[in-house]
Order: C-alpha cells, then structure tokens, then sequence
C-alpha cells in the first residue's frame, strides 16, 4: 500500500514536472528585484529634512507608493520634454506583470529647482492595464518655466 | 373603559421588542467622514461623480494650457467659460455649472495672464454698474471707463451625454458616460479646441443622483 501511494506520487510529480516544461512562459516576463532595490542617492532627489529619518525619493521617476502593487507593476520607461507654451509633459510606460487585468491611477507632482512644488499635484487619473501588456500613463504641467523636476506616483485604482 | 396593569405591561413589553428587532444601523449615528479630494466616497454609482468633475477638469485645464492657440498666442486671447453652451443629454441629474465653474476658476488661476476670462454669466451686473457711472450716479472708480465691455475671441461648449444597459434579471446596470469639451472661434465658428473625457461603470446596487 505504501509503494503503490509513493509511485503515484512521483508519477503525479512526473507529469506535473513534464507539463510545466511544456507550457509556454508568458511573453512578457517581469524581475522586480533591480526596481525594489534602486537606490535615489546621487539622483536629483527628495531629502528628509533630518538626515536619517527618510529615505530619499528620487526625482524624475515614477514612485508606486501602492505595496499591493509593487510586485505587480513595472515602470518601463519615463520620458519627459517642454511643450510648445513651455510647460513639461510626462509620460511612463507601465507594464502589468500578472495574468489578470489591472486599474491603476497616477499623478504628477510637478517641483521647482528647488525642490518646492511648482503647482498643485495633478488629479489621479485611471490607467488600465490588461494582463501581460502595457499602458500609458501622460500629464502636463501648467505652472510653465516654474516646473522643473517630478514625480510621478502609482497606487492601485479602487 | 378599564385599562388594566396586565395590559399596559403587555403594550410596553410589545412596544419595547419591537424596538429591539428595529436595525440599528443608525441608532449612534453615521460619523462624518472627509473624502480626499478626487477619491470616490463611500456612496458612488454608475454616473459622474464629484470626483470625476475634478479630474476631468483639471485634465481639460492641463490641456488647454497646452494649445498655441489659447495659452501661447501673442496677445492672450479672450475667452468665455461658462455652463450656458455646456448641454446635459444623458440619463444623470446634474448640474452642469459644477463642472464650467471648476474649470474656469483653475484655468483662471493658472492661466497667469495667458489667457483673459470675460465674465459673461455676470453681464448684467457689468451692465448695470457701466449704467450708474455713466448717469454720473457713481464716480467712475480707478481703472478708468472703456467704450465697451469686454466681449469674447473663443467660448466654451460642450456635451454629456450617456448610454445605459440594465439587465433586468440581475439588475445590474451599466452606463457609458461621455462628457466633451470645445473651444468655439466666436468670429468664424471653428472649433479651436477640444477633449474628451469618458467612462463605463457597472453596478447592481446604483445610487440617486440629485
């Protein structure tokens, strides 16, 4: 009795082997781990007013502030240029790692040099991400030469 | 008539069991609880929301910033917003002021001179005080008279509209919401500029909008 349950076990563990080598990895795959372990010093970044107390947030990028979602959503790409009124225009490519559709939001926070806030933040703005596949997610400034660095912050949409 | 202690005692138990299988939800009271500022509430259905005024707006505002014709021309352009061009043709009440008011009020704010607000909706008052100092009724103030009141390069249109599906077996209910904003040329009647902003929601349980 015990044989014939431990052979039907490793057939079992067999088949299953055989069957994950036989389906297909999913065209996109995602690494989080050079993402989660990027470091903001030496980047244009946000600093803790007590040296110790906070780590920098870089600038210039894309921050997902939503832990649901950190494991889950990868920023492929920021780019951002000045428009033809001189205000900056943002746009980051996001990507969704799982199998399932997902909604996102996102909002830009538009800083000085100096590191005040240029504008008020953006409102979020809902991005949908299918399974597997890209999506955009784009904003402008409107406080003209005053914006000069950003951020842009994922959360999950609910 | 006689009213005896057994039952009078019998009504206030009945009355008392009574109150006791009421629902209770409400007894202390819902506290009050502040939403922030473009979250959807604890109360949403399948419509516009209050959330979505702000985000439409302030994405149509963000935008119009960016066109040539109104935010980067050499003599900044006079431009009217305001809701009386704004039409409502969907299934949802709601006041279409709310959303002309925001947008205004924020292009305003962050036009920085770019572009000139002519306050139409506020016509009659314009009118009636250029009337008093005229008649010499009121001095003529500090910034002098003009020959005219301001009138208007480009002015805001727009339309909301909607599509519902409910599946009466479940009672689910689906809608299409589809709110545009147009710049119209108030000389040649061209559209200058435009946007769009749209959403589809499903519910089974939707709300009252009012």
């Amino acid at each position: 009795m015990m044989w014939s349950i431990a052979k039907a076990a490793a057939v079992a563990a067999g088949a299953a082997v055989l069957l994950a080598a036989c389906t297909p990895k999913p065209a996109v795959q995602c690494d989080f781990t050079p993402m989660l372990q990027a470091d903001a010093a030496g980047e244009q970044a946000l600093l803790p007013l007590t040296p110790g107390t906070m780590k920098p947030v870089a600038l210039n990028t894309v921050s997902v502030i939503d832990a649901g979602i950190r494991r889950k959503v990868l920023v492929q790409s920021v780019q951002a240029s000045r428009t033809a009124t001189g205000n900056v225009a943002v746009e980051t490519r996001l990507m969704n790692c799982t199998d399932h559709p997902l909604q996102v939001d996102g909002r830009t926070n538009f800083l000085t040099t100096g590191g005040g806030s240029a504008e008020a933040p953006s409102m979020w703005q809902r991005v949908y991400l299918p399974p597997r596949s890209f999506a955009s997610y784009a904003e402008s400034s409107v406080s003209g030469p005053n914006a000069a660095t950003f951020l842009i912050e994922v959360k999950e949409g609910r | 008539m006689k009213i005896s202690m057994r039952g009078l005692l019998g009504a206030v138990l009945a009355v008392a069991g009574v109150a006791a299988c009421a629902p209770t939800q409400n007894t202390a009271g819902v506290a009050v609880r502040e939403i922030p500022q473009g979250e959807r509430g604890p109360v949403a259905g399948v419509g516009i929301e209050g959330s979505d005024i702000m985000a439409m707006t302030d994405r149509m505002m963000r935008n119009m910033l960016q066109s040539p014709v109104l935010a980067g021309a050499g003599v900044p352009p006079q431009v009217i917003v305001d809701g009386e061009y704004f039409v409502n043709e969907s299934a949802q009440r709601i006041n279409k002021n709310t959303i002309a008011d925001r947008l205004r009020v924020n292009l305003n704010r962050t036009a920085n001179g770019r572009m000139i607000f002519v306050a139409r909706h506020n016509a009659a008052m314009v009118e009636q005080e250029r009337t008093l100092k005229r008649d010499g009724k009121v001095d003529v103030g500090t910034t002098g008279l003009t020959r005219a009141a301001a009138g208007a390069d480009y002015r805001l249109s727009g339309r909301i509209s909607s599509v519902d599906a409910v599946n009466v077996g479940s009672g689910m209910t689906q809608r299409y919401n589809q709110i545009i904003f147009e710049m119209v040329d108030l000389e040649r009647g061209t559209i200058v500029w435009s946007n769009i902003y749209e959403f589809t929601r499903a519910a089974a349980d939707d709300v009252v909008y009012r």
